[in-house]
């Protein structure tokens, strides 16, 4: 049981170290030493990227570092899926994410989506320039909770009202949490457009995510700065 | 000093040297002036990107003459360097500047694939050239300003920005090679320029920021980089000017010995604190373009009436443009830079009341 701590916690030191072959192999050593797939991800990898996201909020660790974070992240990840049943996968909930249509600063919606699956939610990631109505498409086809939109151009931020608005018209709104981000976003501009949140940060935005998905009654305007 | 000429006030301002008021200055490039109703009124679609010089040099002199701005500059976009060397690139729109939709390569690996752009022969490069020599021609007392991209930003459209921020902490030299190629193009073409007759010359390098490159590697790898671009338009008695976009803190030691004649920052930065890291370097900016775009006339007033107070020594957006700024609020701002009467005391106090 010891030996299966130490394990768990050089899995997570493998992903804030930026080792992707140590998260590879100690992912691997974890499972033949009979722990479970889901503890080995809820326990190790998980936590390394919870201390990762730590780092970078205190700016110990910049973009660079957090990209490397992550390739560790998703290595261990790769070797525990075979192992995780489809019921058993410990997800948090499914995020459609994107950056709207006029603007193509895509590095701030990258970080919140390795910190969302870091902490366990399964991400859709749009990419950036997303043309409004494909926010929408996407969340319906893959059944998502929460629709995440991401923009740091004050003119392209006045889609993410747009997305809300084609929801309200498919008469879809109940059916998914909107949240805004972006450096020009506020949690005034989330409420005045009827989002469901706003963040200032990838830490912040992971906080909101688990928040929005356990609030299971809706019309809790925007969420207050972390 | 009342009678100098614009051209020798934005050298003198770039020199440190004592000037009547600071220039008032939107050099292009990243910080172009262009907005949509400035190209609607001169009759341009936006697709600059295809232009031809003299598109260019009529966007400038346009830009120029609607609002009182006290220079020329051409490209209006960062992306000449990028399809020299063979990125794909959006040609733009009267409301969205051109951008890099596609980098050069799709990894590092086929570096050794790319050529140095040969800036007489390339054909958008050249364009920028010869706009410059046709503003030259017809006005000799304006500062021309040649507008480049920086080393950090044209490499993430050499090979993809999340490559390349990958490799600056993993394979160091890799990165270095990327990082080598940009700014051996910028040398290039930023000699092409001066050759062309530019007056000045400013780097713009947004992908290079505080906030997405940490102070050690911004040191260790980016540093060298300015250090060989500047020396070399120094070697060459030119005047040049590093902007990087948002909050460069973390970085302004690095800044300070880039070899840049001056350093053009971003609002959220306060000049004051700036200066204490960046010495005798002399700055420009640096008036929040978001409020230019949005803000009443009074506010844009104010705002700028704030910088000079702070002795700002080249007066100049914070950034690029919105595409949506009002054109009353940009002939305010040159306004409010031109009747400026030295006094800012109660400016800075109606600051200090606010903050
Ligand atoms: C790097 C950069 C670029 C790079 C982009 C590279 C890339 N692939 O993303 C390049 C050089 C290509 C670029 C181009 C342009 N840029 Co630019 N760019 C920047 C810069 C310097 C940094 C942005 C960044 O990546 N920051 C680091 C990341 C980690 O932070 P972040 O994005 O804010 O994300 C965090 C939070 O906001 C939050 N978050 C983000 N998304 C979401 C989503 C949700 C749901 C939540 C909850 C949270 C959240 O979490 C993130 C992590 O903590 C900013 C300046 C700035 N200070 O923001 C300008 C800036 C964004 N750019 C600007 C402009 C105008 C442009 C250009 C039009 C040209 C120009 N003149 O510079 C072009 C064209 C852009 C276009 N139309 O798409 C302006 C936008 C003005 C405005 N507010 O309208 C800015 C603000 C600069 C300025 N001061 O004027 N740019
Ligand atoms: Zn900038």
């Amino acid at each position: 049981m010891e030996d299966n701590q130490e394990l768990l916690r050089a899995l997570s030191d493998a992903v804030v170290g930026m080792d992707e072959d140590a998260a590879r192999v100690l992912a691997g050593q974890a499972l033949s030493s009979g722990l479970d797939a889901s503890d080995v991800l809820s326990r190790g990898l998980i936590p390394g990227m919870k201390a990762v996201g730590e780092k970078y909020e205190a700016g110990e660790y910049f973009v660079p570092e957090l990209l490397l974070c992550s390739d560790a992240l998703y290595a261990g990840l790769d070797v525990l899926r075979p192992h995780l049943l489809a019921s058993q996968l410990p997800s948090a909930g499914r995020v459609v994410i994107g950056v709207v249509e006029g603007d193509t600063h895509d590095i701030g919606k990258n970080i919140v989506r390795i910190m969302l699956e870091g902490s366990g939610f399964e991400v859709v990631d749009l990419g950036a320039n997303v043309p409004h109505h494909f926010f929408v498409d996407a969340a319906v086809q893959h059944r998502a909770d929460i629709i995440a939109l991401s923009s740091l151009m004050a003119t392209a931020m006045e889609g993410m009202g747009a997305v809300i608005d084609i929801l309200a018209r498919r008469g879809l709104r109940d059916q998914f949490k909107v949240m805004v981000g972006g450096s020009p976003v506020s949690a005034a501009f989330a409420r005045k457009i009827g989002a469901d949140g706003y963040a200032p940060n990838a830490t912040g935005a992971v906080r909101l995510a688990h928040s929005l998905v356990s609030s299971s009654s809706r019309g809790i305007g925007a969420a207050p700065r972390p | 000093m009342a009678d100098l000429s614009e051209k020798e006030r934005l050298f003198r301002a770039l020199s440190g040297q004592e000037c009547d008021r600071p220039p008032v200055i939107a050099p292009g490039g990243m910080m172009s002036p262009l907005t949509a109703r400035l190209l609607e009124a001169s009759g341009l679609d936006g697709e600059m990107a295809r232009a031809g010089p003299d598109t260019m040099a009529l966007a400038t002199v346009t830009a120029r003459e609607a609002v009182g701005l006290e220079n020329l500059g051409v490209p209006f976009c960062l992306t000449v360097e990028a399809e020299a060397l063979g990125a794909r690139v959006s040609p733009g729109t009267r409301s969205v500047e051109p951008l890099v939709v596609r980098p050069a390569l799709p990894s590092a690996e086929h570096l050794a694939s790319l050529r140095l752009p040969d800036p007489l022969r390339e054909p958008r490069m050249s364009a920028v050239l010869e706009a410059i020599r046709i503003l030259k021609v017809r006005y000799p007392d304006v500062p021309v300003v040649g507008n480049l991209s920086g080393p950090v930003t044209l490499a993430t459209a050499i090979v993809p920005t999340s490559q390349l921020l990958r490799l600056l902490v993993r394979n160091e030299s890799l990165a270095c090679d990327a990082l080598r190629l940009a700014t051996g193009t910028i040398i290039g073409f930023g000699e092409a320029m001066l050759d062309a007759g530019a007056d000045a010359l400013v780097v713009g390098d947004p992908t290079a920021t505080g906030e997405i490159i940490g102070p050690a590697t911004f040191k260790k790898l980016v540093l060298p980089q300015y250090q060989a671009i500047f020396s070399a338009f120094r070697a060459r008695g030119a005047k040049s000017v590093l902007h990087i976009c948002g909050d460069v803190t973390a970085v302004l030691p690095s800044i300070r010995s880039s070899g840049a004649d001056a350093f053009s920052m971003d609002s959220m930065m306060s000049i004051r604190k700036a200066r204490d890291q960046l010495g005798p370097m002399p700055l420009m900016g640096n008036t929040s373009t978001l409020l230019l775009a949005r803000g009443t006339p009074d506010r844009v007033a104010a705002a700028v009436r704030r910088a000079l107070a702070e002795e700002v020594e080249v007066y100049a957006p914070s950034c690029g443009l919105d595409r949506s700024t009002p054109l009353e609020n940009l002939r305010t701002m040159c306004e409010a830079v031109k009747s400026w009467d030295g006094d800012g005391q109660a400016d800075l106090e109606a600051s200090h009341e606010r903050r």
